[in-house]
């Protein structure tokens, strides 16, 4: 199997290197031709695009379920809403959102949103309630404006590669009537722990 | 004068050098692959010339190992001078000619594979119906026209016009395309928590902006690029913020025409839809750990009517008008099925290699075998 059985006699040339080298730069301007640069047409049959899912490489992490609360209608996922829902005979807007990562940590968000209530911010993590929901830790909060009729309720589900919000906002007399539904909806996020590459083993 | 040139490349010594880099190559590419994920440390052990390492606190990047692509070479060289200026042939040694084809044809094969085959995915919800497969790590910037009731003309935009950032125009496009900004890989974050306001962004919404970060090393976690794009006719510019991480299409109207842009995964069309009927993964009772993964999937080719099953499943891939499909891995509990396509024209090339090579080894100990056995009873 190994070539050239009596070639320990062989005389060394000196430009061996040279011709190795030759032969890689050779190698390199081929390869580096080959790569794709081009504009491409071709026609397929007329697509539906289907409503955007979940951020395409995001999704490949885990995906929870939910309970839709009665009387409310689940929407379809757009931009960065993973879904949205309607509900009858309500002016409040309920949204799921996602994003990659811990997006800025528990305080800063939840800060976030008391400046949105026009609440003044709050200094340490220790002022903030942890529950757990089907075994993953989650906040739950109910915020009030003081100066204007608005409030909002949110659950953060934070988890190392991705931070769900959910989030209801309405006038004050909507939001506490649809608290005990916005509960449920929160209090059903499920996680799977089960993308795994079937490959691994 | 052939012989002269070749002579250098025929030592032995070449060889056991080439096969002694070739050991040290394989041991840190596979330990590499926890850092750099099995992509990155074929990139960089194995479809290269030399391997780059990078001087501590320096961006100065200096070889340390020849790469795949350099010892693959010149092992074939070596072998191929040897067997051209040493070599004298004989029946005796008929055997280690059938080997050394098949050693020749193994690198052959492996060079076609990392030049000529293509690997992407194809992800199928259950129930669902495709006939493209997307690229694990190219992306795309596509317009559609969708003026037509029938059928939707496509431009695909490579990603390397992207970063370059030179004007795009093409005759079937009533506009000029210019890329302002482009990040290879990128997330959304909440607009205030952006640390600096010299990060470059695009901003998504009233609250959030894109910002670039590292690129990725994994296949499980890949680029998500995103890109502002302006649309230019003479009468008007239109800017759009596209990302592959919201998945958000966009459309807009030229000339009456509606067209939609997005940027996504490179995605290659066939003749053919492949839908997933059901995925089911299968585990050890009381365990989690995984005992079978099988996608029942049903062909669909329009063009030559032909319909029918198959079932993918470990070890067991469907092969099909050129492409082989592997079931990858799964998803959404169960219900999506990632499977891995991969276009090798050159796919036979091993398993010639490996039956020349264990042929040649047949033949060379018969030919001992019997010289042995004639000797003993001689004496």
């Amino acid at each position: 199997m190994v070539p050239g059985g009596r070639s320990a006699q062989t005389p060394r040339p000196a430009n061996r290197p040279a011709a190795v080298k030759k032969l890689a730069l050779l190698l390199t301007v081929c390869l580096a031709g080959c790569e794709d640069r081009e504009i491409k047409t071709y026609t397929i049959a007329k697509e539906v695009e289907s409503a955007p899912q979940l951020p395409a490489p995001t999704s490949i992490g885990m995906k929870p379920h939910w309970k839709t609360p009665a009387g409310w209608k689940e929407l379809p996922p757009s931009g960065m809403r993973a879904a949205s829902f309607t509900v009858e005979n309500s002016k409040v807007d309920v949204s799921i959102v996602i994003f990659p990562g811990t997006a800025g940590g528990l305080l800063s968000n939840l800060n976030r949103w008391r400046t949105q209530m026009g609440l003044p911010v709050i200094s340490s993590e220790s002022e903030i309630v942890t529950t757990s929901v089907n075994g993953q830790p989650v906040q739950i909060v109910e915020l009030t404006s003081t100066t204007e009729d608005k409030a909002m309720l949110g659950a953060i589900y934070l988890r190392d590669d991705q931070s769900w919000f959910l989030k209801l906002t309405g006038d004050k007399a909507s939001v506490v009537e649809q608290k005990a539904s916005f509960e449920t909806l929160a209090n059903s996020f499920e996680f799977p722990s089960n993308h795994k590459s079937t490959n691994d083993g | 004068m052939v012989r002269k040139l070749l002579l250098p490349f025929t030592s032995l010594k070449l060889t056991i050098v080439c096969f002694a880099f070739a050991m040290l190559l394989v041991f840190f590419g596979t330990i590499e692959q926890v850092h750099l994920g099995i992509y990155g440390a074929q990139k960089k052990y194995f479809e290269s010339f030399f391997v780059m390492w990078g001087l501590p606190g320096s961006m100065r990047q200096i070889p340390v190992l020849p790469g795949g692509y350099l010892l693959g070479g010149v092992t074939l060289l070596n072998l191929l001078a040897a067997q051209a200026v040493r070599f004298k042939f004989s029946w005796k040694k008929s055997g280690i000619y059938f080997l050394h084809l098949g050693v020749i044809l193994l690198l052959l094969g492996q060079l076609f594979t990392s030049l000529f085959a293509k690997e992407a995915q194809m992800r199928l919800d259950e129930g669902q119906s495709k006939s493209y497969s997307e690229s694990f790590t190219e992306k795309e910037l596509v317009l559609t026209d969708t003026s037509d009731s029938k059928s939707d003309r496509v431009l695909s935009v490579p990603e390397g016009l992207l970063t370059s950032r030179t004007p795009i125009t093409h005759p079937s496009l009533p506009f000029r395309i210019e890329v302002t900004q482009y990040f290879r890989n990128s997330t959304a974050v909440a607009k205030d928590q952006v640390s600096s306001p010299n990060i470059p962004r695009m901003e998504v919404g009233p609250m959030a902006v894109l910002v670039p970060i590292a690129l990725a090393t994994t296949s499980e976690q890949p680029n998500a690029p995103s890109a502002e794009v302006k649309i230019i006719t003479p009468n008007q510019t239109q800017t759009f913020v596209l990302s592959e991480r919201l998945r958000s299409p966009k459309t807009f109207t030229v000339d009456g025409k509606v067209w939609r842009i997005d940027l996504r995964a490179r995605r290659f069309y066939k003749a053919f839809s492949i839908t997933l009927n059901d995925f089911t993964h299968k585990i050890y009772v009381g365990t989690e750990i995984p005992k079978d993964f099988s996608s029942s999937v049903s062909i669909n080719n329009p063009v030559t009517g032909e319909k029918r099953d198959a079932l993918i499943y470990m070890n067991h891939p469907l092969r099909y008008a050129g492409n082989t499909y592997y079931q990858l891995a799964f998803d959404n509990n169960d219900t999506t099925s990632i499977l891995q396509v991969v276009r090798n024209p050159s796919w036979l090339l091993p398993y010639i290699a490996c039956t020349l090579v264990g042929l040649g080894l047949l033949v060379q100990f018969s030919i001992h075998l019997v010289n042995f056995s004639r000797k003993r009873r001689t004496s």
